[in-house]
């Protein structure tokens, strides 16, 4: 589902470069879950945003469900998000100016989906989510914990291959975030999606078929 | 565009209500100041010609000849020697209102027996007759006037005024439809009638042709080969475009000073739209990672910044309209001042300027919505800069901005001077001064910041925090700036440039203005007007005790191959040398050459017409064209239209005109100014004069010119009014921004006291930078202004004086905007209870 092969990027701060990832070779097969660990700052966030095609690699080759990305053009990268891949961040994940419901139709109407289709989609993920009586509400009345479980059905509304996921539950307290974490797990497995998630969560990172850790920009695959 | 991300802008602009209100307000303001002068002087010009086609009818040529006028016998030779069929003698000429002198209307004499291949309607064809006839050409005095005019009612008799006679008119008939057809001020009168009341018996103002068909070239050249000498066959057509003419750079200069009206509004725009992109950056960000795409990001904002556009253009064309209906009487009344005489009745609407309006408000919103909309564009999915790193790239190129503010200052006042770009290079080059100071303003900002460092000592955390605040924010301080700093430059060029020029008239009525006491018959004004005496009387006023001495003056106009042209002719060999200043440095010799016959022409004249010192003119004589050397160039602010000056002794040479237009009487001392006045009335009786002081003269003379810039105040305040909105938007903007901080503050033990205190600094501070900026902008605004955009539009030159009290009036007007615009924040701020603050993300 997903393979990179000799990833490397670079930044170039005050005019020193900082290589944060040098040849990263790596795999995850379809309806696999792969945990992205290490410490903050070693690189995590910056190789999720290469496999989505956010950003783009100095070297190497990035190929998901068959496609090479990393040599698309921008447009092209964004269309292949908008159909291929489903996102939870950690902030920032909700459009503050629409509804809850509007928010899961957003990926929908982007992949072109009719609104009598999306109105169904939306009103069974937001049953499934137990938010149900919340759809008309604006995601600042919302818990934390709310608005990830929302953020997690927006992933998932339009049914991606791929759910890439950036330290989701490291703005929420612990309990809650196992409860989304949990609910995030559930419905990508019932789904048969392929996952990577970037998370400081032990417990997590053990619930996962495998673990990549990055040190000093190169990866480690940990089993089990 | 997709309907979700439709709904995310509007929902946003409805979330920010005093944000949209105010970018609205802006476009809105600078349309509808851009709209109303271009409708204002449209209406003028189109009632001119609208009236001129009524006058002219369906000529396409005429002969005229100054105010000295042709000989009756004229036409008769073009219609029995010559053989032209469609021909009208005209006798044209104002008379004044005896029941109130101040108004004029025009008396038209025509022949109705030859009106019918002219203006067929005032024919004597019963077919096509609406008047009678009988009694128009019998009965002395008879007009006709425009129906419903209850001044000039059936069957009235109406005393007016004209080269200081009163005269009876009678109304015998009705013109309908005359208002529509541009007749509204207009009285007909059979040309006899005409003749005898305007006192040119025997005379015709002008002779209305038609050449037309196969044979026009052949009429054209046996028509020319009767006129006398002070003739001229000309284009009717040609002839109104001239006159229109003369008032363009008038009106163009109204429009470039509401053009900077849109320029401010568009400012606001700028800032709001940026503001409205930095405040959604995550959101942004969110949307790319959700697969929207740049484009559609384009789209969105720029689809926001077309419903601003649209909404404030909608409310500008129609302020505008509204406004246009108060501003076209100040354009009327200032083109009569100045200009010739014109009636409007009702604004025009020409499509043409609405749609010039939408483009302007449309277009003008897009653009200035570009930049920050490419901006939203680059917000990559990756996770959106922080609000510090996007301030930290502010600063970073605000010295490369300021370099590239001062290359189009520069580049601008290169622009203006360049003698080739004529007057739109100068306005041009305005435009391009004012862009270039508006990029120094994040080097004014920090400049600002420097000098505020000890006011933490001084004013404690309020003072420390707003001084940090500057250069925190600098993105948008630097806005603000920008736009203040353009409207208080406004206010300070604008101001200089007008005090500049009252100075130099005032200082030129002063030397030009030596005699005590000043006669001229009552009369319209802007007509050539003679004083009817007889040397008996004139040789009584001279002889007058107390009189010192007398001197005449003789004012006609003259048929040239520019247009009409102003003789001017004085009775002294060598006027008094202090009235008239002469260019260049050595005016003895000048005199002396004007003394022996050559003339003296004024300053608007010789810009006009490229003449110079050792030039030569042609005018025409009644002997002929005769040449005349030009002595020298004498400063005039009388008129725009240019005068030749010669002494009586060369115009009895060549002209046979005894008439005087006026007379200034020297007195031996100014106590008897009354006893004068009083004596020069009754002596020249029966002929109605009107006698003024000096001190009269002078205030008449700044009382037209304060008229003349009544306009410009109004423009001013307008331009002003907009710049405060953005003030005030970008102050909000750079508060509510700073709403998360303020509320940490709160909770950290801030009073709101302390907020006020800091919001209010920071507005101060926001004002020191602006006035920093815009007093030499201000400054070099006047300089091109007076030296460049005067001196090309009317051929003024002007004395720049800069008073002192404009410059700290400037300094008020910047910090007095700056902290009214921080009221209304401070006070939200200082409300709001620190919890909600810190929540709202
Ligand atoms: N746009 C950028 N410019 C410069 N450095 C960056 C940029 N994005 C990330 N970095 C740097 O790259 C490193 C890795 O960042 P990131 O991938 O976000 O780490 P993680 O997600 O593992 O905490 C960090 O040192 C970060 O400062
Ligand atoms: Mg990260």
């Amino acid at each position: 589902m997903v393979r990179v092969q000799g990833l490397g990027k670079s930044y170039v701060e005050a005019g020193a470069e900082h290589v944060i990832l040098a040849d990263v070779d790596g795999e995850i097969a379809a309806g696999e879950f792969v945990a992205l660990v290490g410490r903050s700052g070693s690189g995590k966030s910056t190789l999720l945003n290469l496999i989505a095609g956010i950003d783009r690699p100095d070297l190497g080759e990035i190929w998901v469900g068959g496609s090479r990305i990393d040599t698309l053009s921008e447009r092209e990268r964004t269309l292949f998000r908008r159909a291929r891949v489903g996102f939870v961040f950690q902030f920032f994940n909700l459009i503050a100016t629409l509804t809850v419901a509007e928010n899961l139709q957003l990926p929908l109407e982007l992949v072109g989906r009719t609104r009598g289709d999306a109105d169904g989609i939306v009103a069974g993920l937001l049953e499934e989510i137990g938010l149900a009586d919340r759809g008309a509400a604006f995601p600042d009345r919302l818990s934390g914990g709310e608005q990830q479980r929302v953020a997690i059905a927006r992933a998932l509304v339009h049914d991606p291959d791929l759910i890439i996921a950036d330290e989701p539950t490291g703005n929420l307290d612990l309990e809650t975030g196992e409860q989304v974490l949990g609910m995030l797990g559930r419905m990508v497995r019932e789904r048969g999606r392929t996952m990577l998630m970037a998370t400081h969560s032990r417990e997590v990172a053990a619930r996962a078929d495998r673990r990549w850790r990055i040190v000093e920009g190169r990866l480690q695959d940990e089993q089990g | 565009m997709a309907r979700l991300l439709r709904r995310t802008g509007i929902r946003y602009l409805r979330r920010h209500p005093w944000q949209f209100v105010l970018a609205v307000g802006g476009v809105a303001l600078g349309v509808a100041v851009a709209v109303s002068v271009a409708l204002a002087t449209a209406s003028a010009t189109r009632a001119f010609v609208l009236t001129n086609e009524a006058l002219t009818g369906t000529a396409t040529h005429q002969i005229v000849a100054g105010s000295e006028g042709l000989p009756d016998e004229l036409y008769r030779q073009l219609r029995v020697e010559v053989g032209v069929r469609a021909a009208a003698p005209v006798v044209e000429g104002f008379v004044a209102l005896a029941a109130n002198p101040a108004r004029s209307v025009r008396l038209l004499g025509i022949d109705p027996l030859a009106e019918g291949s002219i203006r067929n309607q005032f024919g004597a064809d019963p077919a096509t007759r609406d008047f009678p006839l009988g009694e128009l050409l019998s009965e002395s005095g008879a007009v006709l006037a425009a129906a419903g005019d209850e001044r000039f009612a059936l069957g009235q008799s109406v005393p007016v005024l004209v080269d200081g006679r009163q005269v009876q008119l009678h109304v015998v008939g009705a013109v309908r439809g005359a208002e529509d057809s541009g007749l509204g001020d207009v009285l007909l009168a059979d040309i006899a009638t005409a003749q005898e009341v305007l006192g040119v018996t025997g005379r015709l103002s002008r002779i209305d042709l038609r050449l037309d068909g196969v044979d026009e070239d052949d009429l054209v050249r046996r028509v020319q080969g009767i006129l006398p000498a002070t003739a001229r066959l000309v284009a009717a057509q040609a002839r109104a475009d001239t006159t229109v003419q003369m008032t363009r750079a008038f009106e163009l200069n109204l429009q470039a000073m509401s053009l900077l009206a849109m320029l401010c509004g568009l400012f606001l725009i700028y800032n709001t739209m940026t503001f409205s992109v930095v405040q959604r950056r995550e959101q942004f960000g969110a949307l790319r990672a959700l697969g929207v795409t740049r484009a559609e990001i384009l789209r969105l904002v720029l689809a926001e910044a077309t419903l601003i556009g649209a909404v404030g253009t909608v409310l500008g064309v129609a302020g505008g309209i509204g406004l246009g209906n108060g501003l076209v009487r100040l354009v009327t009344r200032t083109i009569n001042d100045l200009y010739f005489v014109v009636t409007v009745r009702e604004l025009a609407l020409p499509p043409l300027t609405i749609v010039t309006g939408v483009v302007l408000g449309m277009g003008g919103t897009l653009l200035a919505a570009l930049i920050p909309a490419a901006e939203a564009t680059r917000v990559s999915a990756r996770l959106a800069l922080t609000r510090s790193v996007l301030e930290e790239r502010a600063l970073r190129t605000s010295p490369r901005l300021a370099a590239v503010g001062v290359g189009g200052v520069a580049a601008g006042f290169a622009l203006a001077r360049w003698s080739g770009g004529g007057l739109a290079g100068a306005f041009a080059g305005l435009l391009l001064i004012v862009l270039g100071a508006a990029l120094m303003a994040p080097v004014a900002v920090r400049l600002v910041a420097v000098l505020a460092a000890p006011l933490g000592r001084l004013a404690g955390a309020p003072g420390l925090m707003a001084a940090r605040a500057m250069t925190a924010g600098l993105s948008r301080t630097a806005v603000a700036v920008a736009a203040l700093a353009i409207a208080v430059a406004v206010i300070v060029g604008v101001g200089v440039m007008v005090t500049s020029f009252r100075m130099t008239l005032v200082n030129w009525l002063g030397h030009t203005l030596q005699a005590d006491l000043y006669v001229s018959p009552v009369s319209p004004r802007g007509q050539a007007a003679t004083l009817p005496l007889d040397p008996a009387q004139l040789a009584a006023v001279r002889a007058a005790p107390g009189v010192q001495r007398t001197r005449s003056i003789r004012a006609v106009s003259l048929e040239t191959e520019g247009g009409a042209t102003q003789l001017l002719v004085v009775e002294h060999d060598e006027p008094d040398r202090q009235a008239y200043r002469l260019r260049g440095d050595d005016p003895d010799i000048a005199w002396q050459s004007f003394a022996d016959g050559a003339v003296l022409v004024s300053e608007p004249y010789a810009e006009r017409r490229g003449v110079a010192a050792g030039d030569v003119v042609t005018l025409p004589t009644p002997s002929g064209a005769r040449v005349f050397a030009v002595a020298g160039v004498f400063y005039s602010y009388a008129s725009d239209r240019g005068a030749v000056m010669m002494t009586r002794g060369v115009y009895d040479l060549w002209w046979d005109d005894p008439g005087i237009s006026g007379l200034s009487v020297y007195l031996d001392s100014p106590e008897s100014a009354q006893a004068v006045a009083e004596f020069t009335r009754n002596a020249l009786r029966p002929a109605l004069v009107s006698v003024i002081s000096n001190r009269e003269l002078r205030e008449q003379s700044l009382r037209v010119f304060d008229r003349t810039f009544l306009i410009t105040g109004v423009l001013r305040t307008l331009v002003t009014m907009v710049a405060f909105a953005g003030v005030l938007g970008a102050i909000l903007a750079l508060q509510l921004e700073r709403a998360r901080e303020h509320g940490m503050l709160r909770a950290t033990g801030f009073t709101p006291a302390q907020l006020w205190q800091t919001v209010l600094w920071q507005s101060s501070l926001i004002g020191i930078a602006a006035a920093i900026l815009a007093l030499p902008l201000g400054w070099l605004l006047a300089w091109v202004m007076i030296h460049v955009i005067n001196k090309r539009s009317f051929g003024w030159t002007l004395q720049m004086t800069v008073p002192a009290e404009v410059l700290w009036q400037a300094l008020l007007v910047a910090v007095g905007a700056a902290l009214i615009a921080g009221i209304y924040p401070a006070a939200r701020i200082a409300r709001t209870p620190p919890a909600i603050v810190l929540r709202e993300d």
